[in-house]
């Protein structure tokens, strides 16, 4: 079977299965997305995620459930642990799941997308806009040096004028690009 | 049969998504980097006030998801790795404002109205993707790590029930200011504008 309709059905599978069954499937699952692609885990180093940890299997044991154990003194929950270490497989089975799907959406499929929910243009608009992308960035550096000699301290002056540019410039730059396509 | 756009709503959708699609992809990855918290609300203020003024600029039926969905795609085949969320999180901010523009006339109130659900959809988001990916235990979680630093410092009735709804208005404030001043950026730029046409 294709990888991608098996890493749907663990995905809606780790989303669906109840507590009872959850250690049987997330082990095996965590593997078989680590034989698909290694570097789907790399979200187990980021510091939010490693917060989670903390949250759910030393904050939750604390909090929630009958304290029947005791570490350095301080009165932990089992079942509190045990759920913890639930919520924290599903995550690592769910998120690299829905992260080796998102790399199967390309543009065609996105396009195919959009047109569907009837979006005007919208292949000519994406077109333009990665044409403008080098306009803005140079546009914006050039507006901020020049913003620099004019001193606007208002926010919202400085937004409006920088708007202003980025509009003036994105137009003019239409209209040549226009003409030379029709030179 | 849907009816193709004017050269002006053209052009002004492709920037705004453009520069909505800029700001995502630079100002996203320095955040990232920088890991400062609350990088996902700092990126929809200022999303917010890029939607404000773009509606003032382009205002045919659509254009807000238009304009979203340019910015999305963007970022979703820009950078690598896990930005699937994003991707949603931007698209709902555009369905928003599609929503509150189509029920609404472009106006002060609209702006305040759009920003203050867009922040608060924001921060409904994140608790979705937390109770997909973690489970909606989560959510019992929180409260219960809530109620227990209330009764730390002595509080006798439940904590959550003041943190949360002040959370909750913290956000509806914060994107009703970013709709205020997107608003009347909006105008002045306007007002920039006509005097460079004069």
């Amino acid at each position: 079977m294709n990888n991608k309709y098996l890493v749907i059905i663990t995905f809606i599978t780790a989303l669906l299965i109840p507590r009872d069954y959850a250690f049987y499937f997330f082990p095996p699952a965590v593997l078989y997305l680590m034989f698909l692609d290694i570097h789907l885990f790399c979200f187990l180093r980021r510091i939010s995620f490693l917060l989670f940890v903390i949250i759910l299997l030393i904050v939750q044991p604390m909090v929630i459930g009958e304290k029947d154990f005791l570490l350095l003194g301080i009165k932990f929950s089992t079942s509190g642990f045990y759920n913890g270490l639930i919520m924290i497989f599903r995550a690592v089975v769910m998120i690299p799941a829905i992260n080796y799907l998102s790399k199967t959406a390309g543009r065609k499929k996105l396009q195919s997308l959009f047109a569907k929910l009837g979006l005007k243009n919208y292949d000519e608009i994406l077109d333009h806009s990665q044409k403008l992308f080098p306009l803005l960035k140079e546009k914006t550096k050039e507006f901020f040096t020049k913003a620099e000699r004019k001193k606007f301290f208002n926010p919202i002056e400085l937004s409006a004028q920088l708007l202003a540019f980025l509009i003036k410039a994105s137009h003019s730059y239409t209209a040549k690009t226009k003409e030379e396509n029709v030179l | 049969m849907k009816k193709d756009l004017d050269h002006n709503e053209f052009i002004s959708t492709a920037l705004f998504g453009a520069l909505w699609g800029v700001i995502e992809i630079s100002l996203g990855t320095i955040l990232h980097a920088s890991r400062i918290p609350f990088r996902g609300t700092l990126l929809t203020i200022i999303a917010v006030v890029l939607i404000t003024i773009s509606r003032s600029f382009i205002n045919y039926k659509g254009s807000m998801t238009a304009i979203s969905s340019v910015a999305a795609t963007l970022k979703l085949i820009t950078l690598p790795g896990f930005n699937i969320t994003p991707f949603i999180a931007i698209m709902m901010q555009g369905i928003i404002a599609e929503i509150v523009f189509s029920f609404f006339t472009y106006s002060f109130i609209s702006s305040l109205l759009t920003g203050s659900l867009i922040l608060l959809y924001t921060l409904i988001h994140s608790l979705i993707m937390q109770g997909i990916f973690f489970g909606f235990g989560i959510y019992n979680v929180y409260l219960e790590i809530l109620n227990s630093i209330g009764k730390a410092i002595n509080y006798e009735g439940e904590m959550s029930l003041i943190l949360i709804p002040l959370i909750v208005f913290l956000y509806i404030f914060i994107g009703a200011g970013a709709g205020w001043f997107g608003y009347v950026t909006s105008n002045r730029t306007k007002e920039i504008l006509q005097e460079s046409v004069l």
